[in-house]
C-alpha cells in the first residue's frame, strides 16, 4: 500500500462518523458537565454589576425577541438574567416589538420563575407580548407604554396597578435586552439616546461584535454573549442552570472542530505534494 | 405628477418632519402629533403581516391548482397556514390549542432546523476550511482565534488564546461593523431627506 493512502482515506472518511462524534460529543456535556473552568469577562461582570446598582422594585423591561431558534444559544443566559431581576425585586415588564411568538416564549420559560418566586401578574410582572411595528414600536413605547391597550393576557393595560404610574421611558430604570436580531440598535436610537436609558444586553454570538460597538461607547452597560455569557451569568448570580453544560459542550464541540480544521488542512495538502511528486 | 401622488408625496414630508423634529426638538403639541403618527405606523405594520399571509396565497393557490412543482408542499403550507391563522385570530395567541401546536410542533421544528447547521459546519471544517491562499489563511486562522476566545477552556490551554481573539474581536471585527453601521446610517438619513422631498420613488412604485 502506498504511504499516502492514510490520507487520501483520511480525506474520504464518511462525513456520517463525523456527525455521530459530533452528537456524542454534545450530549456528553449537557447530560454529565465536565467542569472546565470558566472565567467571567468584563462585560457580564458589568451587566451583574449593573443590575446589583438599580434600587430594588424598580421598573425594568425585559425584551424577549429569540424565537426558538436563538433560545437554545441564550436561553441560560436570559434564565438567569431574569432570575436575578426577579431576586432583586425588580417590577418586570415583557415585550417584543419584532418577534410575534416573545409571549410564547416568555410563557414557557420565563414565567414559572416569577411564579415560583411568589410574584403576581399585574403587581410584579406584566406581559404585554407582541407589539408589532419594530423600530417604530419601541419608538412610539418610549412615549407611551400603554399605548398596545392591552396585555397578552386581553387585560387593559390602564387597569394593570404596576403600570399606574409607568407611562414613558422614562419611568424605566433599565431594558434588559434578550437580543437575536436588530434590537440592540433599536433601542440605542429610540431609549439611550433621547431618554439615557440604562441598556443591558443578552445577546447571541453572532452579535457580539455589534453590541460591543455600544457597550464600548457606552449605551450598553453590561453584555452578555452567546452560550459562553449564559454560564458565566449562573456562575456569578449563582442560579445554576443549563449553562454550565452548555459551555462544556461549546468547549469540547469547538475543540473537535479545530481538530477537524487542522486534520483536513494537514491531510490535503500532504496528499497534494505526494500527488505533485507522483507526477514528477 | 398628479393629484394623488402630490398628496401622497405631502403627506410624507409632513410626516416625516414631524417625527424626525419631534426626536430633536420637545415642543407642545408636536410630540402629541407625532405620536398619534407614530401609532398609525405600527397599526399599517400589523397590517403587513396581513398582506405577507395574501402574498403567501397568491403565489401557492394557483401552484395546487395547476398541480406544479411539489404542489402537495403549497397545499400543506396553506392548511396549516389557515388552521394556525384561525386558532390565532378566533382563539386568540393565548388560547391552549394555540400554545400546543407553538409549542409541539413549530418549537421543535425551528430548533432542529437550526440544529443541523451544527452538522453543515463539522463537514465544513473538514473539507472546506483549506488555506489555500493568503486571503483564506488569514480569514482561517482569525476564525481560530474567535472560536479559542469563544471556548471558555481556551484561556485554561493557553492563556495568549483569549488575548488573541479579543484583539480579532475587538479590533478588526468591531472596526468592520463601525464602518458597516457609519455607511448605513448616512445612506438611510440621504435616502430618506430624498424620499421626503419627492427626489426618491417609494419601494414598489
Amino acid at each position: 500500500m502506498p504511504e499516502s493512502s492514510i490520507w487520501t482515506k483520511l480525506l474520504s472518511v464518511d462525513r456520517r462518523a463525523m456527525y455521530w462524534l459530533l452528537a456524542f460529543l454534545i450530549v456528553i456535556p449537557l447530560v454529565h458537565p465536565l467542569g472546565f473552568p470558566i472565567p467571567v469577562t468584563d462585560t457580564t461582570k458589568a451587566f451583574y454589576a449593573t443590575v446589583e446598582a438599580l434600587p430594588e422594585g424598580s421598573v425594568v423591561v425585559l425584551d424577549v425577541s429569540p424565537g426558538a431558534i436563538a433560545w437554545a444559544e441564550i436561553g441560560p443566559a436570559s434564565v438567569a438574567a431574569t432570575r436575578l431581576l426577579i431576586q432583586r425585586n425588580m417590577r418586570v415588564i415583557m415585550w417584543s416589538t419584532t418577534r410575534p411568538d416573545a409571549p410564547l416564549i416568555a410563557e414557557l420559560y420565563l414565567l414559572k420563575y416569577f411564579k415560583d418566586a411568589g410574584k403576581q401578574n399585574g403587581q410584579d410582572y406584566v406581559l404585554i407580548g407582541y407589539v408589532p411595528g419594530e423600530v417604530t414600536a419601541l419608538a412610539t413605547l418610549a412615549k407611551d407604554i400603554h399605548y398596545p391597550r392591552k396585555d397578552f393576557y386581553g387585560t387593559d393595560l390602564s387597569a394593570i396597578p404596576m403600570l399606574t404610574n409607568v407611562n414613558t421611558a422614562r419611568d424605566i430604570a433599565a431594558v434588559v435586552l434578550l437580543a437575536a436580531g436588530a434590537e440592540g440598535s433599536y433601542y440605542v436610537g429610540q431609549w439611550f439616546a433621547p431618554y439615557q436609558t440604562v441598556l443591558l444586553s443578552v445577546c447571541t454570538g453572532a452579535l457580539i461584535s455589534e453590541h460591543l460597538i455600544a457597550y464600548n461607547a457606552g449605551q450598553l452597560k453590561g453584555l452578555v454573549g452567546g452560550s459562553r455569557g449564559g454560564a458565566e451569568l449562573e456562575l456569578i448570580t449563582g442560579f445554576l442552570g443549563k449553562g454550565i453544560g452548555l459551555a462544556d459542550a461549546l468547549s469540547v464541540t469547538h475543540m473537535y472542530l479545530l481538530l477537524l480544521i487542522i486534520l483536513g488542512n494537514v491531510a490535503f495538502f500532504v496528499s497534494k505534494s505526494k500527488a505533485g511528486r507522483g507526477k514528477k | 405628477m398628479n393629484f394623488v401622488k402630490a398628496v401622497a408625496s405631502l403627506i410624507l414630508l409632513v410626516a416625516g418632519f414631524v417625527v424626525l423634529f419631534d426626536y430633536f426638538i420637545r415642543v407642545p403639541g408636536l410630540e402629541e402629533f407625532a405620536l398619534f403618527l407614530q401609532v398609525i405606523a405600527t397599526v399599517l405594520a400589523a397590517f403587513a403581516l396581513g398582506i405577507g399571509a395574501v402574498s403567501l396565497f397568491r403565489v401557492h393557490v394557483p401552484r395546487v391548482m395547476k398541480r406544479g412543482t411539489d404542489w402537495y408542499l403549497s397545499a400543506w403550507m396553506l392548511i396549516v397556514l389557515v388552521v394556525v391563522a384561525v386558532v390565532g385570530v378566533f382563539g386568540t395567541t393565548s388560547h391552549p390549542v394555540f400554545k400546543w401546536i407553538y409549542s409541539n410542533m413549530i418549537l421543535p421544528l425551528d430548533a432542529t432546523l437550526f440544529s443541523l447547521l451544527g452538522f453543515f459546519i463539522v463537514s465544513a471544517a473538514f473539507r472546506a476550511f483549506r488555506a489555500r491562499t493568503l486571503d483564506a489563511t488569514v480569514l482561517l486562522l482569525a476564525g481560530a482565534a474567535v472560536m479559542l476566545l469563544n471556548m471558555p477552556v481556551g484561556g485554561a490551554i493557553w492563556s495568549g488564546f483569549p488575548v488573541i481573539g479579543t484583539w480579532v474581536r475587538d479590533i478588526p471585527a468591531v472596526a468592520g461593523y463601525r464602518g458597516i453601521y457609519l455607511a448605513l446610517a448616512v445612506g438611510l438619513v440621504a435616502y430618506s431627506l430624498r424620499l421626503m422631498i419627492g427626489y426618491e420613488k417609494p419601494l414598489g412604485e
